[in-house]
């Protein structure tokens, strides 16, 4: 992987959001690892060199929020939460847990790329 | 913690700053209605983080954030009515850290700022650490983007454990009450049910590493307070006052 080619972890349980998310970052030049649960997300993290992550709130077993409490601290990867969820609340509750964005589904491909590029110009 | 806002609208100011006293204490807030003045203010005042609205009744807002971004990396927030994803994609890929659409919710405006400053403040973390590493295990509290760390590490804190451990570190060496805690961090609840001030207290020392049987930093006073005595730093001074 090369300085440029950065690499995202997309964590969501539903496959077929997986797999338009992976699509839709390779061709912006992305590397792309998927996780189907909060426990496989843990783990590629630790496994992996990961540049950013986009997180998925609910999903059976450990929740995102409970990802987002579990994270290695010392790895310091920037979370953007993407959630059908809509409410102020969570949004906020979020931002307090240590999510760096968050991301309403259905979403905006385009912006949802500007969101990802924003935060990787901050750690570059 | 200097928070530049430059908008045309007296009420969004005006909600900005009554949030920020309530949600962000000991903030400076300065503001204006024209671009250009933004942008001498800018030089000027050297905010920590920009507010920009896009209609303004002298510039675009995307010439001044460009303006901005030729000789300021600050980070910058577009707060507008201009909602069309074009508008969210160039703002975003222009250099504003976030986008938000109005009408917008005050407190969320608060916290994703607060979470750009957090990871403004990592970033210089990492790069002081990549210089010159340490294995210190001490506690550095950031009362600016309100985060602590230990060894250089983030601590993952909800807005009440950071609030418990603000209201401890600030009253060093002396016992708060759990009645206290329990009125300053859980406002909504009962404060003679103290059982929520044990719980959060408990989290709190598992992450700073303080062991519950044999705690160093945060002490037990008999069964009816805690007091702090732990050693600390702090990163960015930026105090707000405590009630008595």
């Amino acid at each position: 992987m090369t300085e440029e080619q950065r690499r995202i972890l997309v964590v969501d349980d539903e496959q077929t959001v997986r797999d338009i998310l992976q699509r839709t970052l390779e061709k912006a030049g992305y590397d792309v690892i998927t996780a189907a649960n909060g426990q496989e997300a843990l783990d590629k993290m630790s496994q992996f060199d990961v540049s950013l992550v986009l997180l998925d709130i609910m999903m059976p077993g450990l929740d995102g929020f409970e990802v987002l409490e579990r994270m290695p601290q010392h790895l310091n990867i920037p979370v953007i939460m993407l959630s059908g969820i809509r409410d102020d609340t969570t949004r906020i509750d979020s931002f307090g847990l240590g999510a760096d964005d968050y991301v309403a589904k259905p979403f905006s491909a385009g912006e949802l790329l500007a969101r990802i590029q924003a935060k990787l110009r901050r750690i570059e | 913690m200097k928070i530049l806002i430059i908008e045309d609208d007296p009420k969004t100011i005006e909600i900005v700053a009554r949030t920020l006293e309530t949600k962000w204490s000991e903030v400076d807030l300065i503001s204006t209605f024209y671009g250009e003045e933004g942008v001498k203010l800018v030089k000027k005042e050297l905010p920590d983080i920009i507010i920009l609205d896009l209609r303004l009744p002298d510039v675009d807002g995307f010439e001044v954030l460009r303006q901005i971004r030729s000789f300021s990396d600050t980070l910058l927030v577009i707060l507008t009515a201009r909602g069309e994803e074009d508008n969210r994609i160039r703002g975003l890929q222009e250099g504003a850290d976030d986008y938000i659409v109005k009408p917008f919710s005050a407190g969320e405006l608060v916290a994703r700022m607060k979470s750009l400053i957090r990871r403004r403040g990592i970033t210089e973390t990492t790069a002081a650490v990549d210089m010159k590493p340490s294995t210190s295990k001490r506690l550095s509290i950031d009362f600016a983007s309100e985060t602590a760390s230990v060894g250089g590490s983030l601590l993952k804190m909800g807005p009440r454990e950071y609030e418990l451990l603000y209201l401890l570190v600030t009253n060093e060496g002396a016992m708060l009450s759990k009645q206290v805690l329990m009125k300053k961090v859980f406002p909504e609840s009962d404060e003679s049910d103290t059982r929520f001030v044990d719980m959060y207290i408990n989290k709190l020392r598992e992450k700073l590493g303080d062991d519950p049987d044999n705690p160093k930093m945060i002490l037990n006073e008999g069964t009816t307070g805690y007091k702090f005595v732990g050693s600390y730093s702090i990163v960015r001074e930026t105090l707000k006052e405590i009630e008595s």
